[in-house]
């Protein structure tokens, strides 16, 4: 049905190259090696895909055979994303996870073994029940093993959630303050010691191994999203798909959209996410884009609000950019609320 | 006609004894109302009222009651409010009645509200009639509770009748014996008018509505009345009874029970407790028990959001048309800006007003400590009554401060008495006496500072005895206390709407508790927020809101950014919604944390 989907907008606009393809969302390593394989032939022939494109496979350890490995390299994914979340079995199993640490780890060089160089890994903190040295601990593990790339995040707890439950009946054992804010220190020194530059929030990459896609999403760049749920941008235009699957399909066979909600970002919109999303990356906001784009430059739109953030150590100004501090970086939602000029 | 088939009376019970379920099978028996048009507690008009259970405006209804021998009579029910804030309305409808029904739970037995108004039902000349309900429950003892009510009140209980208001069963009976033991109203049919107005309320198009009780002579619509007390005269527009929706009629004669409308422009022109006479060749001598409404709790009330503050004071002035006793003046303070200081009988006429501006204006409110009226006694030899704690005279000021006191009856299960003798002791309660209703059940006479009333009393009564004891209280008199303003700083700024009046004893430990409360309530700002709790210069207590080093971090992906958006467009809102001091923002809970104590 995603193909369907593939060749309704082929059919209905032109598509310029692509330059990176990403398979996530939810686990699309169980459709098999095969499954890999069929989807990336029909991508190649619906789309130009640039050559060397970064194409990137979410994995869940569980999937990782090594007859799947090797099906996915040769069927041209470059880069995988692995969600470990934990090198700590009571917390996998916590979490609900269904691999053990050891899994997870061997899922890792096996990849490697199967000759991808681009590897990816998802780890958390601020898990229940999970300690500062649980986590460094995890994070030691990472730095060891053949991979490139992090992307490390806190456990963000919503109502409604099985966690926000347990939350709420005060039964989930949440680290206090001082130990998240002990994970995140660790976080921060450690990474980058073992050679993981931070660019962003949460990413962390060796030298050249940055996620070319994800930076996509926190530059202000175009995307096509194929599936139920999946979410696309073009020309300030940023639509959802539905997240049944039932009228997902529905939709496909009669041949409409199977979208749900659509957005337009008028101006302001925009420039709100352009700067909240340029922040979250090191290399900060530069001004003369910002200026291009906007037609302004930034100090005239945020003027009040980026002297108050520099005044308090949050933001600095450097060579053409605005960029977080590290005290800016920790406290990044309060630093990109300044950005926010519409009223809810 | 006469009075003679004319029976006016109350029914007066504890709160959920099954006052108003018998009110609504009297309805129903009398065929008032047809049972199909039956809403449950067909008295308690307002939602507020049905879903507490409780009374809160008084309401009346007219019944026919046809006996087995054919005579017919009319029944005037008057219902009365239940709760302890309106005691002086419960005065005034007695005093329309000659008599009143006595409900005790057969399974809870006589409670402190029982005991008050029975005094009161006594006090007006009342013929009781007890009627123990309930008694379809298997925990019922009705043998138990009638030993109880003997004991402890000295009624005759040989002829109680023995109901349950909720099958029905015996509820003919009642009728019965309103018929024969209660007497009919004395016949003033010839007498200068005179009315007492036991409840009013207010209507858009006939204007405020005075609920009487006709004592003397009659009045008819054009007649020229006269308000005793306030000397005001209107001309009567419409008479008539409750049937119980208002039915005009031609008159209302001696003894009879209804409603007068005269073009009054609000309730404060026709008080409860008023006389109306005839404008010309009236009355030389109100009827006796009146007296002004007056608050005895006070606080300010602020909307969230300061747009509303329109809306809130249109909202004050709307209820009070109706609400004599509710008084507002407007207030301005520092943070959380513009609003208005109210009056309240009590603590739950407080609460409804506020319940009330919730629900029905939609408005969302901050509302700083109640507060008792203090008599400020200053050096210079004068008096002020002060009910906000930023009206205190600076300490050099004051000779001496006292305080309202109450007397309060606390029934308990004798095992717990000693926990609540420790309760009102630590509220600064002195003992008077201790009465024996049986032998598991205690009545524990104490005067009580009445700030110490409205501030956590009787929830901690209810905690220490598991729910068992019940309270009720009336105002003894003023008394001298040693009184203090404990303020409140943030980052060294003082908050005003959190300052309180205490008593100095308690200065340290509410200081204490209230500046751990704003700890956990006050978010982590860039800066390290020192919390104190001060009276005059000197620092009772120290809390501090450390610095806020992490924000939540999250991945932000294609699929994320929508919701992030969202997300930091709901952060600025909260934000704006927060109120700022100095430079430290404070969400409208930590007016609220002034409110309880844990």
């Amino acid at each position: 049905m995603a193909v369907r989907e593939m060749e309704q907008y082929c059919a209905e606009k032109e598509i310029p190259p692509l330059d990176t393809v990403y398979i996530g969302g939810g686990t699309p390593s169980t459709m098999g090696g095969d499954g890999t394989a069929f989807l990336m032939s029909r991508i190649h022939r619906l789309f130009t895909v640039v050559p060397g494109a970064e194409t990137t496979m979410e994995m869940n350890p569980c999937d990782m055979t090594q007859d799947f490995l090797e099906k996915t390299k040769a069927a041209g994914i470059n880069r995988i994303s692995i969600g470990i979340q934990s090198f700590q079995d009571k917390i996998l199993k916590k979490i609900g996870r269904r691999h053990t640490a050891e899994e997870g780890a061997q899922a890792v060089r096996r990849a490697w073994r199967a000759g991808y160089r681009n590897i990816s890994i998802d780890l958390m903190y601020d898990l229940p029940g999970q300690t500062p040295e649980d986590f460094q601990k995890s994070l030691k593990k990472a730095v060891h093993l053949p991979i490139s790339h992090l992307s490390v995040y806190s456990l963000i707890i919503e109502d409604g959630t099985p966690f926000g439950r347990l939350d709420r009946a005060g039964r989930l054992l949440r680290p206090t303050e001082g130990d998240s804010w002990r994970m995140y220190q660790t976080m921060c020194r450690l990474l980058p010691h073992y050679g993981f530059e931070r660019y962003e929030i949460s990413s962390f990459a060796r030298r050249g191994f940055q996620s070319v896609h994800n930076k996509k999403y926190w530059t202000g760049h175009s995307w096509l999203g194929i599936g139920p749920s999946a979410v696309s941008y073009m020309d300030g235009q940023r639509w959802k798909n539905t997240p049944s699957l039932p009228k997902y399909m529905d939709c496909l066979s009669k041949g409409i959209r199977p979208q749900r909600e659509e957005e337009v970002l008028g101006i302001t919109e925009r420039m709100e996410e352009y700067c909240f999303l340029r922040l979250r990356m090191t290399e900060g906001l530069p001004r003369k884009e910002f200026q291009s784009l906007f037609g302004q430059a930034p100090e005239n739109w945020y003027g009040q609000q980026i002297q108050f953030l520099i005044k308090n150590g949050l933001l600095e100004d450097k060579e053409n950019f605005l960029k977080m501090t590290p005290k800016g970086m920790a406290l990044g939602n309060f630093v990109f609320e300044n950005f926010i000029r519409t009223e809810s | 006609m006469g009075t003679d088939h004319i029976r006016n009376f109350s029914i007066i019970a504890h709160i959920d004894h099954g006052k108003s379920t018998l009110a609504d099978r009297l309805i129903e028996l009398t065929g008032a109302v047809q049972k199909r048009d039956m809403e449950n507690q067909l008295l308690d008009t307002m939602d507020l009222e049905r879903e507490r259970g409780i009374t809160i405006k008084e309401q009346s209804v007219r019944l026919t009651y046809r006996r087995p021998d054919g005579d017919s009579y009319i029944l005037n029910l008057i219902d009365t409010p239940g709760h302890v804030d309106f005691n002086y309305e419960v005065s005034r409808s007695l005093s329309a009645c000659e008599g009143a029904i006595l409900i005790v739970d057969a399974t809870q037995g006589v409670q402190a509200q029982t005991m008050a108004n029975v005094y009161l039902a006594l006090e007006h000349n009342l013929e009781i009639i007890p009627v123990i309900n309930k008694i379809d429950l298997p925990s019922a003892d009705p043998e138990r509770v009638k030993k109880e009510v003997e004991n402890l009140i000295g009624i005759d209980m040989s002829d109680a009748v023995l109901i349950s208001a909720k099958t029905g069963l015996n509820v003919e009976q009642v009728l019965e014996q309103i018929v024969e033991k209660i007497p009919a109203p004395e016949d003033h049919t010839d007498d200068p008018l005179r009315c007492l107005i036991f409840d009013s309320i207010f209507d858009a198009y006939k204007g405020a509505i005075a609920y009487v009780r006709v004592k003397d002579g009659s009045i008819r619509p054009g007649m020229e009345i006269r308000m005793m007390a306030s000397g005001k005269v209107y001309t009567v527009t419409e008479v008539g009874y409750f049937s119980p929706y208002m039915k005009p009629s031609r008159e209302l004669a001696c003894g009879e029970v209804g409603y007068v409308a005269a073009s009054i422009k609000n309730v404060h022109d026709c008080e409860v407790g008023d006389t109306i006479t005839a404008a010309e060749g009236g009355a030389v001598k109100a009827l006796p028990g009146y007296r002004k409404a007056l608050p005895m709790v006070f606080c300010g009330l602020y909307p969230i959001d300061s747009k509303d503050y329109g809306v809130l004071k249109d909202a004050l002035e709307k209820l009070s048309l109706n609400d004599a006793a509710l008084e507002y003046t407007p207030e301005t303070s520092l943070a959380p800006g513009f609003g208005f200081r109210c009056g309240f009988l009590g603590l739950l006429h407080m609460d409804v007003v506020q319940e009330r501006l919730e629900r029905e204006y939609n408005l969302k409110l901050i509302t700083t400590a109640p507060s008792v009226i203090y008599h400020v006694y200053k050096t210079n030899k004068e008096m002020t009554a002060v009910d906000n704690p930023a009206a205190l005279p600076p300490p050099t000021e004051i000779e001496h401060i006292e305080e309202p006191v109450v007397k309060a009856d606390i029934l308990t299960p004798s095992d717990m008495v000693g926990a609540v003798m420790e309760l009102a002791q630590g509220r600064r309660g002195t003992f008077i006496t201790m009465t024996y209703l049986d032998e598991t059940r205690v009545n524990l006479e104490y005067h009580l500072p009445l700030c110490e009333i409205i501030y956590d009393f009787f929830d901690k009564l209810k905690s220490s005895t598991k729910g068992y004891a019940s309270l009720d209280y009336q105002m003894w008199g003023y008394q001298t206390t040693d009184a203090v303003k404990l303020d409140i700083l943030l980052n060294g700024e003082m908050v005003d709407a959190l300052s309180t009046i205490v008593h100095r004893s308690n200065a340290a430990s509410r200081g204490r508790a209230l500046a751990v409360r704003l700890k956990d309530i006050i978010p982590r700002q860039l800066f390290e927020i020192p919390i104190q709790a001060a009276v005059g210069n000197k620092i009772i207590a120290r809390e501090s809101v450390k610095a806020m080093r992490k924000d939540v971090l999250a991945k932000c992906y294609g699929g994320d950014i929508s919701r992030k958006r969202k997300l930091l467009e709901k952060q600025k809102e909260g934000k704006k919604r927060m109120k700022q001091v100095g430079n430290v923002e404070i969400p409208q809970e930590a007016f609220m944390a002034i409110l309880k104590d844990d």
